[in-house]
């Protein structure tokens, strides 16, 4: 199945059928006794200049898929093409310089910077790596990269200890930048900031993909910033894609139990609409992703679990265009015969009384 | 002190800590109070001082390098501030319950969950041991940990993290306190886990009665559960009122400021639409603030506020704001 075949815009980045297992090794001999499947057969496509939100709870493979995507760890199967070329069959020189074009953004400022490089020599160390330019340029350089991410390059000699968070998430930022990248993996670069700084960092990886023309995986577990900066999102359970869709449809009309819980539960802002909201509380907790269970991976959780979910794992299916879900359900909920699956958000609602 | 359903009231408090690099005044002169059976949340940044409040009055200050040095806070007629630690030790169970952020840390590795929730049974409710155990079997039911009879055998890395809070408050309802302080109780589990610990608060407020303050830096988390919301900033209380008198009419810039920030999972975004940032980043508590500690990211700043730290400004009833600025009518507010 190929999921969102581009339709007018080019694909940056394709994964296919991507698994990423993690052996399980017990005893003096280490030998292997079984596998945590942190990633367990995802496809999606990114598209040129989007920004592709990855949501779902701590655990679920969010990390894995994006480190695996700039081959941080060797994929246990499938696919990763980016900008049409297959990553897996290139050689050293040209995975160097597709190297460069694909960078991250951590979540822990405090921890993702080396802290005995200056800030000036964070930033250049990218800069070197991937080009032979003078030291005149290359000081340039990071005091534009500076400026484009609202520090003076008066910080330039500066240690990271001597910044905030959100300080150090610009110069993290800066670093990103330096090898002219066209693809950066956001991993949950503000869960670590302050409320009042989060707003900040994510106008200003707005900005970025506009002036400079990025485009983004963006990972989170804020489902409302998700929505504030996705074009479409997809939301993880235990390393498999349970939905996938534009960011508005998935908010309003999303089909899979699931994401439809994982939205209710969280709170709005407002007391007012709090005291009235209908709230799914789920039971229990996310299965151990060594030993998933058999058939739905919710079945253990979902408030419309039926026989058949126990035994037959749903596929993910397109059931509008662009529109990916997988569950048993849908049909019966009538998003299959084109009713408004609210039917489905009603369904949970009075389970869940 | 005269209202019969006031169960806390602090007053002025201040707490500061000697470090090498000089005196951080965590707490600058903080009041509140919580009435019987509702909700204070407590909202602010990391680092305004939202623990160190609380545990002020819990006494639980490390000393050195902290210091309470002034302020009043009274349960019913007795002040905390001013007890034994013997007295304050029987309070703090029997009294006040208290969760904490992170339930790994507070809980006893090496005890079972049964003894942990057992013991301040028998030494405070003069039960026997096997009266505690059975208590506390009763008592991990109600928080709803499922085969509670076997698990009380269990030790805490047994339990999941939303298990564990699950313990956590079990430990602070055993002696039934009137009082329940949560502080960041939320923040380290995921949403779906998240969702059930406010579930189990909120029936534990209704079915128990309990008074409860709030802590958290997620103003949903406050919008869900509190009655009445306290904001802090760099030490300092700057907006209270009822939750809908703050959410529905802030009327200090920084709540102001941080409502509008926030982005909602509930309304349509346009992809072009950026965000109302606060510019700048809180103080540095260890610089002396002479005026309003939010005047360097304040839009509304003006001459006064660089040099006198704004009183408490009643709005009305119990709403209040400390800003030399009345935003609604565009001017300055003076003293009567
Ligand atoms: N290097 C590793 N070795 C073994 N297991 C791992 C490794 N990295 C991740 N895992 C496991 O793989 C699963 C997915 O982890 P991952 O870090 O991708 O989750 P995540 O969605 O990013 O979670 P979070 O929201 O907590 O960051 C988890 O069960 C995790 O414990
Ligand atoms: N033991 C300590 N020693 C020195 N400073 C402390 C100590 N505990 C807290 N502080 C400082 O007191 C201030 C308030 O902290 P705290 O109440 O923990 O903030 P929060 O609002 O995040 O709960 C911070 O500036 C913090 O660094
Ligand atoms: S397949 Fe069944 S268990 Fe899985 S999400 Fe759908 S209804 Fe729930
Ligand atoms: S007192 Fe002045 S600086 Fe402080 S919040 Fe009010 S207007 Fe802003
Ligand atoms: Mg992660
Ligand atoms: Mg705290």
């Amino acid at each position: 199945m190929n999921v969102n075949e581009p339709l007018n815009n080019k694909s940056m980045l394709s994964v296919k059928n991507l698994k990423v297992h993690f052996p399980i090794r017990r005893g003096i001999l280490q030998r292997q006794v079984g596998a945590v499947r942190a990633v367990d057969g995802i496809t999606f496509d990114i598209l040129r200049g989007e920004t592709f939100g990855l949501v779902g709870e701590s655990g679920c493979g969010k990390t894995t898929t994006g480190r695996a995507i700039l081959q941080l760890y060797e994929p246990t199967a499938g696919e990763i093409e980016f900008d049409g070329v297959a990553l897996a069959h290139l050689d050293s020189k040209s995975m160097r310089d597709m190297r460069k074009r694909m960078q991250m953004i951590f979540q822990d400022p405090f921890a993702s910077l080396n802290p005995r490089l200056s800030v000036g020599a964070t930033i250049a160390e990218p800069i070197r790596i991937h080009s032979t330019v003078d030291n005149q340029k290359v000081q340039d350089r990071v005091n534009h990269l500076l400026e484009v991410v609202g520090l003076s390059p008066d910080v330039a000699s500066r240690f990271p200890h001597e910044f905030s968070g959100g300080q150090r998430q610009r110069v993290g930022i800066a670093r990103a930048l330096a090898s002219e990248p066209d693809f950066i993996v956001c991993d949950e670069p503000i869960s670590a900031l302050d409320v009042s700084i989060q707003a900040q960092v994510v106008n200003l990886i707005e900005d970025l993909r506009a002036d400079i023309g990025l485009t983004y995986l963006f990972i989170g577990h804020d489902l409302s910033m998700i929505r504030h900066i996705s074009d479409r999102v997809a939301v993880m359970y235990l390393g498999h894609i349970v939905e996938l869709a534009e960011t508005d449809r998935l908010f309003v009309n999303a089909l899979n139990p699931y994401t439809v819980s994982l939205i209710s539960a969280i709170p709005v802002p407002d007391p007012v609409i709090e005291a009235k909201r209908q709230r799914i509380v789920l039971q229990g907790d996310v299965p151990n992703p060594a030993n998933p269970p058999k058939g739905c991976l919710f079945s253990t959780r979902c408030p419309l679990v039926v026989d058949e979910c126990r035994t037959n794992r749903p596929e993910l299916k397109e059931w509008r265009p662009g529109h990916y879900a997988a569950c048993h359900r849908i049909d019966e909920m009538g998003a299959g015969k084109g009713l408004p699956p609210i039917s489905l958000q009603q369904n949970l609602g009075q389970v869940s009384q | 002190m005269n209202d019969v359903n006031r169960v806390l009231q602090v007053d002025g408090l201040r707490t500061e800590f000697h470090t090498l690099g000089g005196v951080v005044r965590a707490v600058n002169g903080v009041s509140f109070h919580l009435d019987r059976g509702e909700v204070l949340g407590v909202v602010g940044e990391s680092g305004c001082g939202k623990s160190v409040s609380v545990m002020s009055l819990l006494q639980l200050i490390p000393n050195p390098p902290g210091r309470i040095v002034d302020g009043t806070a009274f349960l019913g007629d007795r002040d905390l501030l001013a007890m034994s630690q013997s007295e304050i030790r029987k309070v703090r169970s029997v009294e006040i319950g208290m969760i904490f952020q992170d339930p790994m840390t507070s809980l006893n590795p090496v005890l079972t969950i049964g003894t942990q929730i057992a013991e301040p049974l028998v030494e405070h409710k003069e039960m026997s041991w096997n009266e505690a155990l059975d208590a506390s079997i009763e008592l991990l039911d109600k928080v709803g940990i499922p085969d509670a009879a076997e698990r009380i055998n269990d030790y805490p890395h047994q339990f999941s993290g939303g298990m564990r809070q699950r313990v956590m408050i079990a430990i602070a309802l055993a002696c039934a306190p009137p009082i329940l302080i949560a502080d960041e109780p939320t923040t380290a589990l995921d949403v779906t886990i998240q969702a059930q610990i406010l579930e189990l608060l909120n029936d534990l407020r209704h079915s128990e009665g309990m008074g409860m303050i709030l802590i958290t830096h997620d103003l949903g988390v406050i919008a869900r559960l509190a009655d009445r919301v306290a904001v802090m900033y760099a030490g300092q209380v700057v907006e209270t009122g009822s939750a809908e008198d703050v959410y529905g009419n802030p009327s200090h810039p920084y709540t102001q400021g941080l409502l509008e920030s926030l982005p909602r999972h509930d309304q349509e975004h346009s992809s072009s639409e950026r965000l109302t940032s606060i510019d700048g980043q809180p103080p540095n508590m260890l610089d002396p603030i002479a005026g309003c500690p939010f005047a360097e990211r304040c839009k509304y700043v003006f001459d006064r506020c660089k040099s006198e730290n704004p009183n408490l400004f009643v709005l009305n009833g119990n709403h209040s704001a400390a800003c030399w600025w009345d935003i609604e009518n565009e001017c300055e507010r003076t003293i009567e």
